[in-house]
């Protein structure tokens, strides 16, 4: 990475008064955040991803303004019918407007990814600190219980929980967080082990900071980067995975218009009515996609040295 | 190095007594009493209950009957199937595993046979076309959902151009669909990886030794560069086994190929609860195993892990 002005850290003389202490810090949190904000900028698949989330954002928030039919309404004749001047996008196996139940599907795919990643972040990187920070005992046990959680193939025990639990899209939520965290624990663990010898967090310790506030105020602060990047590249695979779960019948259940579940609608009809199926799946792809350059994007941003 | 050996079969032996509670607490964890999921919807009398009550422990404390389980476990035994009344557990799982392991390793050998040359090429001939385009269809690669690359290609090969079997694994044209969907993803992700190992490889000294040493380009980039690319691309494939099992579950239902994966998504969704302990069982011991086996090629291949 070449090396600009702008890149340098401020050299500022050491005589200055408590008072502009304050301000000091923030310009330097500014610049901070301004030189990612710039490396985030330069890397353009980052910006087209960004900007395809944010309409799916807005259609999200808002599909009853943009959708110009009723995602669960059947219009008789329509079974199956290929895209026209009134249905852009045709109807599905029972007459329902495919591009409504679209622009529903992607209320229901960023509530998942986005609910069920934070609790996955929440968990993993609490899991991961303590482990981390404490090591031992207590470091043994969590990377045991990480060790079991990774042992047993995501989808399979995604499919299982839900199964005994009952499909519904609260408990799709609940459960792909409740078991996903496992790659927050293992970097912010592996992270908080070298940031425990750091001089800066000695220098803490010695004047009587205890483990909570050094976590929190002084550890956690950096490995914000990766934790980052991570969250956002997690969004796009858990959408994949409640895809996944509503396309095997187990994720997300009728009447809610979900991507996955409509390729399952779609699956039995595919020689006949295949419009049904390439919509929901192109729309799966691009959030994904886009999810994962906005991540590559970050990553170059606020992570330089993690770069592939 | 045996002390190493000696610490990770151990932590690898209390991984699968971890999921063992787990498996065994599913069938706990569902309403109702566990005698009934065992028996299903079957008319049986009272006498035969009383026979699988005694077998099973059912009607002893509950860590007891942990206990009888794990041991029946450990010969092979869970049971009878509830849907597939007569039927071993042992003998459907044994049956379907084969097929699982024939598709997975023909998409193994498809995958490092593209991945491997293609991310080599792609990081000696940096920034070329070549470079991008295949780039470009990695990262599309790990976007695209599996099941509705699936489909897509069922309507293709099986609808419109009629050349290939849209499922089952009768002929041997039936495995080129879901062989191709199954490294698809893998591909995607081990060529960007070698693409970055080789970028690593490359800028070393001992490459630039080799080349002031007046050895010719090809030997260089054989003898040299790829040897050392490939020790930690090769070793990650051992960790994707838990993502592979993953895959399979999704590909064999799309495909309807009589495998592990969809015996087990029907045994989900039918609650057919000691199919569904077995295969969880053996997905975890698969993954643990080689997990290990991995850990322990890689300390082998490579001295500095093994002080750690």
């Amino acid at each position: 990475m070449s090396e600009t002005s702008e890149d340098r850290p401020v050299q500022r003389s050491q005589t200055e008064s408590g008072s502009s202490e304050l301000a000091r810090l923030q310009t330097n949190q500014r610049s901070e955040f301004r030189r990612a904000l710039n490396r985030f900028m330069r890397y353009r698949a980052g910006l087209v991803g960004l900007g395809f989330i944010v309409i799916l954002t807005i259609l999200a928030i808002f599909p009853m303004v943009f959708a110009p039919e009723n995602p669960t309404e059947i219009f008789p004749g329509m079974r199956g019918a290929s895209p026209s001047s009134d249905f852009w996008l045709g109807n599905d196996h029972v007459g329902r407007d495919v591009l409504s139940r679209t622009i529903w599907g992607a209320q229901t795919a960023l509530l998942v990814g986005v609910l069920a990643t934070t609790i996955t972040a929440v968990l993993g990187v609490a899991i991961g600190a303590i482990a981390g920070y404490f090591g031992g005992w207590t470091d043994s046990i969590l990377s045991r219980l990480i060790d079991t959680v990774m042992a047993v193939p995501l989808l399979a025990i995604l499919l299982v929980l839900a199964a005994v639990l009952g499909p519904s899209l609260r408990n799709v939520i609940l459960i792909i967080g409740a078991l996903v965290w496992t790659q927050f624990a293992r970097v912010v663990r592996a992270d908080m082990m070298s940031l425990r010898e750091r001089d800066y967090v000695l220098a803490a310790r010695a004047i009587g900071a205890k483990a909570p506030r050094l976590i929190m105020r002084h550890m956690l602060p950096n490995i914000l980067g990766p934790v980052i990047v991570m969250f956002t590249l997690g969004i796009g695979s858990i959408i994949i995975l409640e895809a996944a779960l509503s396309f095997l019948g187990l994720g997300v259940q009728p009447p809610t218009p979900s991507w996955g579940r409509s390729l399952s609608d779609a699956r039995p009809h595919i020689m006949r009515f295949p419009h049904m199926a390439i919509v929901p799946g192109v729309m799966i792809t691009l959030t994904v996609l886009a999810f994962n350059l906005i991540g590559d994007g970050l990553r170059d941003a606020l992570d330089p040295r993690q770069r592939e | 190095m045996l002390t190493y050996i000696i610490r990770r079969l151990l932590q690898g032996m209390v991984v699968i007594l971890l999921v063992t509670v787990f498996t065994f607490g599913l069938m706990h964890l569902a309403p109702g009493d566990p005698i009934d999921i065992m028996v299903g919807e079957a008319r049986v009398t009272d006498e035969q209950i009383e026979r699988i009550r005694a077998q099973w422990g059912l009607d002893r404390p509950v860590h007891e009957q942990y206990f009888v389980w794990l041991g029946n476990a450990f010969q092979g035994d869970f049971g009878q199937s509830v849907v597939r009344r007569g039927t071993d557990v042992s003998e459907m799982v044994t049956e379907a595993a084969w097929v699982t392991l024939q598709l997975n390793i023909l998409a193994m050998i498809v995958s490092i046979g593209i991945a491997l040359p293609v991310g080599m090429i792609a990081a000696i001939r940096r920034y070329s076309t070549f470079d991008y385009v295949s780039m470009l269809g990695a990262t599309l690669g790990v976007a695209l959902p599996n099941f509705w690359v699936g489909l897509m290609l069922i309507f293709l090969f099986a609808g419109t151009f009629g050349i290939l079997p849209s499922s089952g694994l009768r002929t041997w044209s039936a495995f080129i669909l879901p062989v191709a969907v199954l490294a698809l993803e893998q591909t995607a992700l081990l060529a960007r990886m070698m693409r970055s190992s080789t970028i690593d490889v490359m800028t070393q000294d001992f490459v630039n030794v080799a080349r002031a040493k007046g050895l010719a380009e090809f030997p260089v980039i054989f003898r040299h560069i790829a040897r050392n690319a490939l020790l930690p691309v090769v070793t990650i494939i051992g960790y994707r086994l838990s993502f592979i099992l993953s895959g399979t579950i999704v590909v064999e239902t799309v495909f309807s190929v009589p495998g592990l994966g969809q015996l087990f998504v029907t045994s989900v969704q039918r609650l057919d609860y000691q199919v569904m302990q077995a295969i969880v069982l053996l997905f975890a011991v698969a993954v643990v195993v080689g997990n290990l086996l991995t850990d322990l090629t890689y300390a082998y291949i490579d001295p500095r892990i093994r002080i750690q």
